[in-house]
């Protein structure tokens, strides 16, 4: 392998890596949010009328989950997600520069 | 006209003054120098003015007038549309929005035409995009033809075709310069609507959201209509998704679709790099979830009154809008009777602001596809810059004009249902080909192209050929089915080729493609 060649699949691992790092964030954050939200629904749905039954605060169950709570839980986890990545984004940017 | 129903003059002064605003910005930004400032505003705006605008663009008929109508119509089983709106920025946000934005082409079928070095790719990503914006624009009409020919006593196909011109005429002139500062005035009209909407009821009125769904849940009784109303039923879950897997299906192309939404995908090319995209959606998700949140109250809260009727003084002509069409009327209705001629003005200036913004971002995402990837890309990359923004307004006014037909084809459906077949489009077509054309090196030409494929084929059959197949394949919304056997084909596709071509099968540019796509925009 030539030099060229030789730094060249440096900086095509450089990448891949870097991607991997991205996914990896990504899909940590992703997979338990989506897997959260699914189950969530399929509970609400599957052991309806127990969950309706529950109140809280004078509240049904059900419309806390998926109607209001919901919405800061995420606002929550998303504002820290963007944090991390674009500090990760700033630390990939002075490891390649 | 209603007997008892003045025009309300109020509301058509202020909905004046909104056009008026329109009229003015679209005169002022008038002049695109190049394509990029039609299609892209030249690429300058900022996080919060581009979150504004994408939510303006995001808040449709569907959301505005939508989600509170299936909210008062369905009850708790119609929330499903405010969760899977609000959820489907997540995927955006963490698979595409930065990526997306550091390859800095105009529009969708750009990714996927150089991404894969494929024309046929580029061909089926305009079919995609046209597909996916023309069933998103068919409701906007209908919200549109509804709340203003109520408005005026004007027929539907009057309003319509009213409607269908003006929205034309103003995107054809401003391009997306003109269209993101009317974005922005616009959100924060439909905001402070839904807000009004809301705060009058809870606050002066004291009907405070616990107190609306414990009143519904124990009514049970004789209404207006002559129909049977059970509270209990309509509070609980499974009073309208009474199929388990048409609610999953309908959930996953709700989360998933708004990743594949040409008009809202265009929006991130507009941000300066890929940090700002992300930031934009986090302004994004706080704007569009303070509304979700308040949209289902409101449409319980009008199903409140309905039940009610004249015991809390509603007028008999707005109870008759509720009877013949509260599923798209709950919104102006619930303006008119808490907050008078003046409330009813802001709602349907809202109501309008919705269409425009959003029907004004599908038709340059059309536009986009026509004459930047059709036309130009396809058929004549040499063509002048000059040449190219008058392509993209002649475009512009075909794809608007065409909003007449769709309004008048949809006159019956209900809004929120429409949109979400939109959304199963997108879902199924672009979000896989999207996300695995990102983050898989591995994807081949011939994956991309098959992932294309059975997404529109696959959701075409299963909307308009829904009767023709067996009953395990009927779904309300195939959106989420379908999804996975894109996914499915991409993989499959991409790994026999690989298998059978070795390396070859690969884009030769795929590392430089991977470096842009993840690699430091600085470097």
């Amino acid at each position: 392998m030539t030099p060229t060649q030789e730094s060249t699949r440096k900086a095509e691992n450089r990448i891949h890596a870097i991607r991997r790092r991205q996914l990896s964030l990504a899909l940590g954050v992703g997979i338990p949010y989506f897997t959260a939200i699914i189950c969530m629904f399929l509970a609400v749905y599957l052991i309806g009328a127990q969950v309706a039954s529950v109140k809280l605060l004078g509240f049904p169950l059900h419309y806390w989950l998926v109607a209001v709570a919901v919405y800061p839980v995420t606002w929550g986890i998303f504002i820290w997600y963007v944090g991390k990545a674009n500090r990760m984004e700033d630390e990939i940017e002075e490891e390649v520069m | 006209m209603q007997p008892g129903y003045e025009t309300p003059i109020t509301a058509l002064v202020l909905i004046g003054l909104m056009l008026a605003f329109t009229v003015v910005t679209t005169w002022m930004f008038r002049i695109q120098k190049t394509s990029a400032d039609y299609y892209l505003a030249g690429r300058k705006v900022n996080s919060f003015i581009n979150a504004s605008a994408i939510s303006s663009d995001y808040l449709s008929a569907a959301s505005f007038l939508g989600v509170s109508g299936v909210a008062f119509l369905y009850g708790f089983d119609g929330i499903i549309y405010a969760l899977g709106f609000f959820t489907g920025y997540i995927a955006l946000l963490l698979f595409l929005a930065s990526p997306l934005r550091k390859f800095g082409r105009y529009t969708v079928p750009d990714f996927v035409s150089e991404r894969f070095h494929s024309k046929t790719a580029r061909i089926l990503g305009v079919i995609g995009v046209l597909f996916v914006s023309l069933f998103y624009m068919a409701p906007q009409m209908l919200g549109a033809g509804k709340v203003m020919g109520l408005l005026l006593g004007m027929e539907y196909r009057t309003a319509i075709v009213a409607i269908t011109i003006i929205i034309t005429l103003y995107v054809a002139v401003g391009g997306m310069k003109g269209t993101t500062v009317n974005q922005l005035v616009q959100f924060w009209i439909l905001f402070i609507a839904m807000f009004l909407l809301a705060f009058i009821p809870f606050v002066i009125k004291g009907y405070t959201y616990t107190d609306v769904v414990e009143f519904i849940g124990t009514f049970k009784n004789t209404v207006e209509s002559g129909n049977e109303f059970n509270g209990a039923a309509y509070t609980a879950p499974a009073y309208w998704l009474t199929n388990l897997k048409d609610t999953m299906s309908l959930l996953l192309a709700l989360m998933f679709g708004t990743a594949g939404l040409p008009h809202i995908l265009v929006r991130f090319y507009t941000a300066p790099d890929g940090k700002a995209a992300r930031r934009t959606v986090i302004y994004v998700l706080l704007l569009i979830g303070a509304f979700y949140i308040l949209s289902p109250y409101v449409g319980h809260v009008v199903r409140f009154a309905y039940l009610q009727g004249t015991e809390l003084g509603v007028s008999p002509h707005l109870m008759d809008w509720l009877a013949e069409n509260g599923k798209n009327l709950a919104v102006p209705v619930a303006g008119s009777y808490f907050g008078g001629q003046i409330l009813l003005g802001i709602v349907v200036a809202g109501a309008f602001a919705a269409v425009l913004s959003t029907v004004a971002g599908l038709i340059i995402a059309c536009a986009g596809a026509i004459g930047h990837d059709l036309v130009v890309n396809v058929f004549n990359p040499n063509m002048p810059e000059r040449t190219r923004v008058n392509i993209a307004r002649i475009a512009s006014l075909g794809i608007g004009l065409l909003g007449i037909p769709l309004g008048f084809l949809v006159e019956n459906m209900q809004i929120a249902v429409l949109v979400g077949l939109a959304f199963a489009i997108a879902a199924s077509t672009f979000f896989p080909v999207l996300v695995m054309g990102v983050w898989w090196p591995k994807m081949t030409r011939g994956g991309a192209i098959a992932g294309l494929l059975t997404g529109i084929v696959g959701s075409f059959a299963m909307i308009l050929g829904k009767g023709m197949l067996p009953t395990v394949l009927q779904f309300k919304n195939p959106g989420g089915f379908v999804m996975l056997l894109t996914f499915a084909a991409i993989y499959i596709v991409s790994k026999v080729e690989v298998s059978s071509k070795g390396e070859a099968a690969l884009p030769h540019d795929i590392e430089e493609v991977m470096t842009i796509l993840h690699g430091p925009e600085k470097a």
